[in-house]
Formats: C-alpha cells, sequence, structure tokens
C-alpha cells in the first residue's frame, strides 16, 4: 500500500489524456442522452394525455417499462441480448460502430425518458384544461394547443424537477463503465488498480461529478428566472 | 327570426354513463342575445362546449352558421366562428396580452404578424386595455383579464359569443366593467350565449331567456315575460332564490 500522496499521477503522460478523453466521453453521454431523453419524454408525456385511447395506452406501456426496469439490467439487455437477435454481419457492424458507448446512450435516453415523461405529464396536469378549452376555442388544432400554450407552459412549471433528473443523467452514466465504455468512473478505477493512487483517482471522479452537477444546477437556475411567468408564483400562492 | 347562426337539434350528451344533456333543441338567430340560467350541473357550460364541438355530444346535432358540428371536417375553422369566454384563468399565463391575442389569428388564419397586431391594438384601444398590451395575464386585474379574453375571441370576427358566467369569479367592484363591455356587444349587434346569474343584467340585455334544470331546456321566454310572469314554478322558485 502506498500511503505517500502523489497528485501528479494524475496528470503525467499519459494519464492526463487519458483523464481528459474519460471526462470528455462522460459529458458526451450525459449530453447526448439528456437531448434524446428531453425529446422521447416530452413526446411520450403529452402523448398520455392524447385524445386516442391506442396512443395512450402506448405511451403508458412505454413509460412504466422504462422507468420501472433497473437502469443496469436495461443495459445488460441492450448490450448483451439485442446484438443477439441481429444477423452476424450487423452484429459485426453495430460494434464496430461502437455498440457499447451506444447502447448505454440508448438505454440512458429511454429511462431518463419515461421519467422526464412523468414529470411532464404532472406538469400537463398542472395546466388548467379551461386553458386547453381556451385555445381550441379560438380554432387551434388539438397539436397547436400542446405546441404553442400547453407545453410551453407546463415545461416553465417542470423546470425545478427536470434539473434534478439532468444532474441524476450524470451520474447514472457511470454504469457505462460496466460495458467497457472508458468514461470518468472506469478511468479512475483502472488508474486506481494500476497504481493503487486510489485517493488521487477516486478524488478526480469526485470532483468531475460534483463540478458537472453543479454546472447543471447553475444552469438549470438561469433557466428558471429565464422562464419564469410573471406573476405565475404569486397567483398559485393566492389562489 | 328566420336567420339562425346556432341551432341544437336534440342534442344529448353522456359523460360515461350520466346524461348532462337530454334532448336539447333551441335556436339563436342572429343579433340574438340569450341568457341561459339555472342550478348548478343542469349543463349550462356542457351545452356551450357542445356548440363549437369542444365536447363530443352523443346524439343530436348542431349546426353552426349553416355547418353541422357533427359532420364537421374542419373543426378548427368552425370554432374561429364561435367566440367563447370562460369564467377565468383561460388567458396564456406565459403570454403577453397582445402574444395572447395574435397566436390564433397568425396560427389559424394566417393573418402576418404584422395585420394581427394591428388589430389586435385597436381592439385593445376599444376595451380601453391598450396600455396593458404588453403585461401578461397575470399581472392584470380579473376584470382586465376578462376584457383581454373577450378581445382574444373578437379578433377572429365571430359570429356568435359565447359567455360562461363571465363575472361569477371576479370580485364585486369587476363586475360592473366587465358586463359593460357585454352591453356594449350587444348594442353592436352582436350574437350572444351568456350564461349568468346576474339577473338584472340579464333582463337588461336578454331577447330570450333559457331555463335548464338537469340537462333539460325546462322553460323559456322573452326577456320580460321570463321574469314577471314565469311560467314554470321551478323557474319561479329557482328566480326568487337568485334575486332574493
Ligand atoms: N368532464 C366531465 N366528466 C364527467 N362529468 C362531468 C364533466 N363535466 C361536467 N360533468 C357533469 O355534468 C353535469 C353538467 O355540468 P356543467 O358543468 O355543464 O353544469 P353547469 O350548469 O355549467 O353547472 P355550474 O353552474 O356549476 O357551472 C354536472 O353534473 C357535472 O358534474
Ligand atoms: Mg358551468
Amino acid at each position: 500500500m502506498h500511503f505517500e500522496m502523489d497528485w501528479a499521477v494524475l496528470w503525467r503522460p499519459p494519464n492526463g489524456d487519458l483523464a481528459l478523453n474519460a471526462v470528455f466521453t462522460t459529458l458526451k453521454l450525459s449530453l447526448v442522452s439528456w437531448v434524446f431523453a428531453l425529446i422521447l419524454g416530452t413526446l411520450a408525456g403529452v402523448a398520455r394525455d392524447s385524445p386516442h385511447r391506442a396512443v395512450r395506452l402506448l405511451a403508458t406501456c412505454y413509460v412504466e417499462v422504462f422507468r420501472n426496469i433497473p437502469l443496469l439490467v436495461q443495459l445488460f439487455f441492450a448490450y448483451y441480448v439485442l446484438p443477439r437477435l441481429l444477423p452476424i454481419e450487423l452484429r459485426r457492424e453495430l460494434f464496430a460502430l461502437g455498440w457499447e458507448a451506444i447502447s448505454a446512450i440508448l438505454t440512458l435516453s429511454l429511462y431518463t425518458s419515461a421519467k422526464v415523461a412523468e414529470h411532464v405529464r404532472a406538469g400537463a396536469n398542472a395546466v388548467d384544461r379551461q386553458v386547453r378549452w381556451g385555445a381550441m376555442s379560438t380554432g387551434l388544432t388539438w397539436w397547436q394547443a400542446q405546441r404553442f400554450v400547453i407545453v410551453p407552459l407546463f415545461l416553465r412549471v417542470i423546470v425545478p424537477s427536470l434539473t434534478s433528473e439532468f444532474v441524476t443523467v450524470f451520474k447514472s452514466s457511470s454504469v457505462a463503465m460496466t460495458v467497457g465504455v472508458v468514461e470518468t468512473s472506469y478511468f479512475t478505477q483502472e488508474l486506481g488498480l494500476q497504481t493503487f493512487h486510489w485517493i488521487e483517482a477516486n478524488s478526480l471522479g469526485t470532483a468531475v461529478y460534483l463540478v458537472c452537477a453543479w454546472s447543471v444546477a447553475g444552469l438549470m437556475a438561469l433557466i428558471e428566472r429565464w422562464a419564469r411567468v410573471p406573476g405565475l408564483l404569486r397567483r398559485g400562492a393566492a389562489g | 327570426m328566420h336567420d339562425p347562426i346556432v341551432e341544437y337539434r336534440q342534442v344529448g350528451l353522456f359523460y360515461g354513463g350520466y346524461q348532462a344533456l337530454a334532448d336539447v333543441s333551441e335556436t339563436i338567430a342572429r343579433g340574438e342575445r340569450v341568457v341561459v340560467c339555472g342550478p348548478s350541473g343542469s349543463g349550462k357550460s356542457s351545452l356551450l362546449r357542445c356548440t363549437n364541438g369542444l365536447e363530443a355530444f352523443q346524439t343530436g346535432d348542431v349546426v353552426v352558421d349553416g355547418t353541422s358540428v357533427r359532420n364537421c371536417g374542419n373543426l378548427p375553422l368552425l370554432r374561429t366562428k364561435v367566440g367563447m369566454v370562460f369564467q377565468q384563468f383561460d388567458l396564456y399565463p406565459h403570454m403577453n396580452c397582445l402574444q395572447n391575442l395574435t397566436l390564433a389569428p397568425i396560427r389559424v388564419l394566417r393573418w402576418s404578424r404584422q395585420e394581427a397586431e394591428k388589430k389586435a391594438r385597436a381592439l385593445l384601444d376599444r376595451f380601453g386595455i391598450l396600455d396593458q398590451a404588453n403585461k401578461y395575464p397575470a399581472e392584470l386585474s380579473g376584470g382586465q383579464q376578462q376584457r383581454v379574453a373577450i378581445c382574444r375571441s373578437l379578433i377572429l370576427e365571430p359570429k356568435v359569443m359565447m359567455f360562461d358566467e363571465p363575472t361569477s369569479a371576479l370580485d364585486p367592484e369587476m363586475i360592473g366593467e366587465v358586463l359593460q363591455v357585454l352591453k356594449d356587444l350587444a348594442r353592436d349587434g352582436m350574437t350572444m350565449l351568456i350564461v349568468t346569474h346576474e339577473m338584472r343584467f340579464a333582463r337588461e340585455v336578454a331577447n330570450k331567456i333559457v331555463f335548464m334544470e338537469a340537462g333539460r331546456v325546462v322553460d323559456r321566454g322573452s326577456g320580460r315575460s321570463f321574469f314577471e310572469n314565469p311560467g314554470n314554478p321551478r323557474t319561479a322558485q329557482f328566480l326568487k332564490k337568485i334575486l332574493g
């Protein structure tokens, strides 16, 4: 066991470059997944309120399936099982493309989108149906009412709950190490194993996730301030 | 009176197994001002929502300006002909007044933004709230919000305006200003269907009063006769309760 600290182990070549790559991979996994999750989650959440029964049912199944299966199980399914359902050439193609990272992004996106859908739905229910009636009575179609009135309005209401999901994506992205994606957690474990400088390695990991979380919180606070509907909170308090 | 704008033909509406409207037949002629009253839960709001197809009724039909709501291929367009103002809170809280007014003209009627805003300003000016154009709904008083909501319907140049208890959520001192707007519209010849408990106002403005109970029209009369000798004992009882 080494008891002597050696912080330089973090940037001594080639570790410095490797560390940067790993952090970059974490950012890439998380941000790409988040964008997909937002899009899919909003669609699924809105669809759960659709006037068409079949659409509602489909959206409900989607949400219940992806929300209730542990992320790790989904990832193993996507990484190990899905390719086996494909013809061998296609399977090779997948792995050549980097199926490790792709399957991680896929699962993170789906899992997170199911949770986003729940927030979206809660937000939608918070929007008075009078507002939708008002919009549709002026001739807006159901979709136009959603697009111009309902969705923007409740996105503003749900920004706080989305913040915590966004932070969770960064943390959850660490499961990608289990299928061999060299992201921050993978790298710090590897560095610890090779150099036995566990404290230094894990400090790096901790710092990266903390900085991500704080950045997200700061960004969302900005959005929250920008998106706040003037007087909405005041009216909520009064009503 | 043979120029009907809205015709209800034996309209029946069910919420699941509950019958909210039963066999409602009524005609609203051009320029007519009809007040609908009746106890809570009698189906007044439901009837209004059937008029522009917001509520899909199961039996009968509504004909608006010659178009059947049941077989309407373009409900959105039909809805622009039927202005609708609710009790409260149906303005878009994330848009300022001007944006509230111009959304539908731009998106549904395909007006240019410039054209829509010009028209919106003119309307806001007419109702004395031009200075509020860039404010958000929650920054306005209840009376001002209702005036904006009325403008949002009027900008589409509807054939008929429907009001669902437009003053019942307002503080007493604001009721008058909104009723005044309705009176002005009436004077300008707007066809109107108004659900209200303001009986003094009804007496002043209405050509026809319709009394509903349990999803049916149980009594109707011209403004004056309705109040002076209600034919139906239930109507008499209701009026007595409301007029005190
Ligand atoms: N979406 C709905 N689902 C089920 N029942 C409903 C729905 N909307 C209204 N109802 C019921 O239908 C009946 C008529 O309702 P409606 O709102 O049309 O009455 P109203 O005359 O406008 O009453 P109020 O004076 O209280 O506004 C009521 O018994 C109500 O509970
Ligand atoms: Mg009502």
